[in-house]
This record gives structure tokens, C-alpha cells and sequence, in this order.
């Protein structure tokens, strides 16, 4: 555990994030977003993005610290997304991590952006104590872990194609929505009856914990080219039914896994956690299973800078001055998170 | 001027930044917190590099509450070769671009030594760059064009009567001490200078070519 107050820095995407954190308690977590920036592109632009980091890293900083109260010198460590993100959006959190942590002679974290996503939950208010298991559905990845540990979780599955929040994108692009799509999605699915069409279900079968989305989005492909003239109704049914067709895999695969490890509690966490009719399913599911469900506030479960504070509490420190070669890491390492 | 350190041109030089900050104060005995400001050549040049080396300034800076003050690295090169010339000669700082272009900038020496811009900083090929060359442009005077870019378009640039000074002279690496000089007499904010935009713009901006 880290003693004390420290900064912790996120802009591994399309987020620039900075927040104040003290044991499990978030004194501040401010989070500039650029997806307004983006939605022109149709998805987020990597040169674009590092550009937007470097023009506001600084003010997200400057206002996490104000927020919480405290100076720059009173930060006992700074922790950063070291990996795996787009390489030049990494660069500009990680070189500014650097250059504070020098100046003030304190320890640096170098933190995997996905035990980010996994300790969200352990932060206050959800407070979630191990073991259990962790589901992370974000744009870039979607993953079963095992976490007896926080520092070393096993991961138990993971996509073998798209993500599911890519998938989402993808299919509400498709829809005629802008990005990013989920938001926009769940709303016209909440319209929509979600048996009105059947999805192929990516990898379906027992035991299974991988993940598969492409299908189900190649599907949507046919269905919007065959029925080019869908009437609003249709439109709503179908959103509902391809939502239903990749959250209910995710729901009843967190479930499965939970009780297959004789765990008590499962975790949501990434930008797909956000969606209303996952949290649905996952919740009656797990109450009929007696199983904890520990949902972090949306705003903990897309990117932020607070969870990133959560994971540098199980992450190696490097003493002043020896991360001055330090760089950032665009893959993620073979397991899929750095410990 | 007490240390300069130069990092070389591979792609990772950008990366070795703050390491090289930390040696360099401490071939000179001083400590990081003992610096006024905080000078930074804002470009252009690879963004990558460019943005590491602003991002470090810029933390700097913040940590140790002292301003930061950008300078343009091709005025900074400019300063240099200005060096080997004469009043009334025209001076050209180029990078390589790539993609088969340049970074460059066209100054005059004025009378005092200083330098009058011609051409802000832009991303231009070696062709159209040697057309803005005209006879008038230069008078009887001298062109001299320095910098890994005009060694890569030597051919190109010479036949519009430019010289290029050997390889091997000092003259075509940028030095700290050139950038220091530019935060007392041309300093800017301490904002990237790209002088190209983001393929995905050029695309946007371009008829037929956007995103499919
Ligand atoms: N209400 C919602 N329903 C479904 N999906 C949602 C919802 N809100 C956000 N998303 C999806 O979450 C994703 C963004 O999540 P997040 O910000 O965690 O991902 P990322 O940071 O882009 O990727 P990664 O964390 O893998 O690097 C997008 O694909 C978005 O469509
Ligand atoms: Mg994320």
C-alpha cells in the first residue's frame, strides 16, 4: 500500500485524466474527455489524441490537486498508465508522470491500464474485497479474471476477436448512431424487444470463457443491408436484440465462472460495464446465485485516472531516479496485464 | 553556457530526455530545483519527440512553478548558420519531414546580426522549397541551407544555387545553446509547432478520401 496522497495520471486513449488518491479513498478524479473531438472520425484518431493530452494534461492536473485540497509537494508517489494504449497518447501521461515524480524526488508507478479497470471496484465506495471475479468490457478489451490477488490476477478468458465495446461501436455505426455508440445504443434498445431477432451467440457451449463478437456483428451487416428501409420499431428491435446478443454472453459468463471458483462476488468494470441492461442481468442473475455484485459508478467503469490510483497500490515502485529510462509499453504483455 | 547534450537522432532520442536532463545537471553540480525556467524547442519535427520534450518541459515547469518558454526549433537552427553568414544573406534551417518533404523556414540576417522571417516554419517538399528561391529573393547575396533535410535535398537545393556546408560541419545540429539565445530575443508559448496536420484531417478534408 501506498502511504499518503499521491497524483495518479491516465491518457492511454482518448481520456486525459488525473486524480488524488489516499489508501481507497478518491480525493479527486478529474477526467477531460475528447470523444467529442472524435465522433467527427468516427473513432478516435491516435495523432489527434496525443495532441488533445498534451494541450490538457497539465490543467486536469492542476485541477485533481485543487479539487483534493493539496500542493503538488505533498504527493507521496505519482502513478501513471504505463500499458498497453496508443503509443503516443501513453507517452504524453507517462513523460509527465516522469518530470513531476524527478522534481519531487518521490517513487513512480508504472500501472497496467487493466488492473486498472479490475481495481475500480476495490476503490470507495464499492469497496470490494478479494477474491473475486472480474469482468472487463471496455473498447479495447474484453476479459474473465480470477483475482485471489489484486496484484496478480488470472485471467480466465478473454475475446478472441473484437471487443465487446467495439462491437457495440461497430454495430451502432451500422445503426446509423454516432460514436461512441454505447450510450446511443442502449437508449433505442430500450425501445426495442430483445427476442425480436436471434443473434448468433459468439462461442456458445458450458464452460466456456472466451468471448467471440465478430459474428454477431456480421450478422447486423446482413440484417441492415437486407432491410435497408427499417421502420423506427425495427430499428429499436434490432438494437435491442444485437445489445441482448452481446451482454447476455458476458453476464452469464462472469456468473458461470464466479461459481465454477466457488467465489462470492463478481466485479463489472470498463466503459461496456456502463450499460444498464448488463447490470440488469448480471444483478438477477447473481441474486439468484447469492452472489455479490460490486458495480463501480460509471464514471469509475470508463476511463479515469482514480482506478489507476487503485491498481498502483498493487504495483511495483520505482525509486527516484531509477525510472528516468522508464518508457511506455503500447502492447499489452503475454497474460494480458503486467504485475 | 554550461553543458550541452545531445541525444541524437534516432527515434528513442526523444525518450532519453528527462535522463539527460538529470546528467546534465548533475555534470554541473546543480539540482533540477535550481533552474529559473524552463526553455523548449516547440518544433517543428517528429511529433512523437516534439510531444515528449513538451510534455517533459511542461511538467517541469509545473512541478517546480517556474515559467516555461517555447522557442522554434528551426529559428534555433536558423541561429547557427546565421553564425557563417553575413548581413543580407539568406539563411534556411531545414529538418527531415520525410514523406518526401521538409521542415523549413527561410530568414534574412539583418544588419545587426538577428534574424527577419521570410517563410514560417512549413512542411514543403525539396522542389517547391527550391522554387521560393528566386533571383530577387537573394540579390547578390549568399543562400545557405542547413540541416538533415537540406543534406537529404542537396541535389535539388543546390541546383537552385543554395549551398549546404559539408556533412561533417557543426552547422547542420540544432544546439541548446542557439535555443537558449531565442528565449531572450523570439520567444513564443511553449506549444507544439506542427506545420502538418493529422492524416485523418487531410482525409477529412479531401473529397473522396474520409474514412469509410
Ligand atoms: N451505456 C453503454 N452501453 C454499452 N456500451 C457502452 C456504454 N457506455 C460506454 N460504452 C462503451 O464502452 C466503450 C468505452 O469504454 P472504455 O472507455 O473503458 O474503453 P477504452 O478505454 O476505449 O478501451 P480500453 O479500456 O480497452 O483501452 C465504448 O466502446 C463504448 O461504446
Ligand atoms: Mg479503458
Amino acid at each position: 500500500m501506498i502511504e499518503g496522497p499521491f497524483l495518479a495520471i491516465e491518457t492511454s486513449c482518448d481520456e486525459t485524466a488525473a486524480a488524488v488518491i489516499r489508501d481507497r479513498e478518491i480525493l479527486s478524479s478529474i477526467v477531460a474527455s475528447q470523444a467529442d473531438i472524435h465522433t467527427r472520425y468516427g473513432g478516435v484518431v491516435p495523432e489527434i489524441a496525443a495532441r488533445h493530452h498534451l494541450g490538457t494534461v497539465n490543467v486536469v492536473i492542476a485541477q485533481a490537486l485543487d479539487e483534493a485540497g493539496l500542493k503538488m509537494s505533498e504527493m507521496t508517489a505519482f502513478a501513471v498508465t504505463q500499458r498497453p494504449g496508443l503509443i503516443g497518447a501513453l507517452l504524453i501521461g507517462v513523460s509527465t508522470a516522469k518530470a513531476l515524480a524527478y522534481v519531487h524526488r518521490r517513487p513512480l508507478y508504472c500501472v497496467d491500464h487493466l488492473l486498472g479497470h479490475i481495481c475500480a471496484s476495490w476503490l470507495a465506495p464499492t469497496l470490494l474485497e478479494t477474491p473475486f471475479v472480474s469482468l472487463i468490457a471496455s473498447g479495447g478489451h474484453t476479459r474473465l479474471d480470477l483475482v485471489t490477488d489484486l496484484a496478480t490476477p488470472t485471467m480466465l478468458g478473454s475475446t478472441i476477436d473484437d471487443a465487446a465495446g467495439e462491437a457495440i461501436d461497430k454495430g451502432a455505426r451500422l445503426l446509423g448512431l454516432g460514436y461512441p455508440g454505447g450510450p446511443a445504443l442502449e437508449a433505442l434498445a430500450a425501445m426495442g424487444d430483445p427476442k425480436a431477432h436471434a443473434f448468433p451467440i459468439g462461442l456458445g457451449g458450458k464452460r466456456i470463457r472466451n468471448f467471440s463478437f465478430a459474428g454477431v456483428k456480421t450478422s447486423l451487416l446482413y440484417v441492415v443491408r437486407a432491410e435497408p428501409d427499417m421502420s423506427d420499431q425495427r430499428r429499436a428491435d434490432i438494437a435491442a436484440s444485437y445489445q441482448e446478443a452481446i451482454v447476455g454472453p458476458l453476464a452469464a459468463r462472469v456468473l458461470d465462472a464466479a461459481r465454477e471458483h466457488r467465489v462470492s462476488a463478481v466485479s463489472l468494470g470498463g466503459g461496456v460495464a456502463a450499460n444498464g441492461r448488463l447490470r440488469e442481468l448480471v444483478t438477477e442473475g447473481a441474486a439468484r446465485s447469492g452472489l455479490r455484485v460490486a458495480m463501480p459508478p460509471r464514471d469509475l467503469c470508463t476511463d479515469n485516472a482514480a482506478m489507476i490510483g487503485a491498481a498502483a497500490h498493487f504495483t511495483p515502485r520505482i525509486e527516484w531516479p531509477d525510472y528516468l529510462h522508464t518508457d511506455a509499453v503500447p502492447t499489452a504483455p503475454p497474460g494480458g496485464i503486467a504485475a | 553556457m554550461l553543458v550541452d547534450l545531445q541525444l541524437g537522432h534516432d527515434s528513442a532520442a526523444g525518450r532519453r530526455v528527462l535522463d539527460a536532463i538529470h546528467h546534465a545537471c548533475e555534470a554541473i553540480g546543480v539540482a533540477i530545483n535550481d533552474m529559473s525556467r524552463i526553455v523548449v524547442g516547440v518544433g517543428p519535427g517528429g511529433f512523437t519527440g516534439l510531444r515528449i520534450g513538451l510534455a517533459t518541459a511542461h511538467a517541469l515547469g509545473q512541478a517546480l512553478a517556474r515559467p516555461v518558454i517555447g522557442v522554434c526549433s528551426l529559428e534555433g537552427l536558423a541561429v547557427g548558420i546565421a553564425r557563417t553568414a553575413v548581413p543580407g544573406d539568406i539563411v534556411i534551417p531545414a529538418h527531415d519531414a520525410r514523406r518526401k518533404e521538409l521542415f523549413a523556414a527561410i530568414y534574412r540576417v539583418r544588419a545587426d546580426g538577428g534574424l527577419q522571417e521570410l517563410l514560417a516554419p512549413v512542411a514543403i517538399s525539396g522542389v517547391a522549397l527550391a522554387a521560393r528561391i528566386t533571383p530577387d529573393l537573394a540579390g547578390t547575396y549568399r543562400v545557405i541551407a542547413a540541416g538533415r533535410g537540406a543534406c537529404v535535398e542537396r541535389e535539388v537545393l543546390a541546383r537552385a544555387r543554395v549551398w549546404i556546408p559539408s556533412e561533417s560541419s557543426g552547422v547542420h545540429a540544432l544546439s541548446a545553446g542557439d535555443l537558449l539565445q531565442l528565449a531572450g530575443s523570439s520567444p513564443r508559448p511553449p506549444d507544439p509547432l506542427y506545420a502538418r496536420a493529422p492524416d485523418a484531417e487531410l482525409q477529412l478534408r479531401t473529397p473522396g478520401t474520409g474514412n469509410s
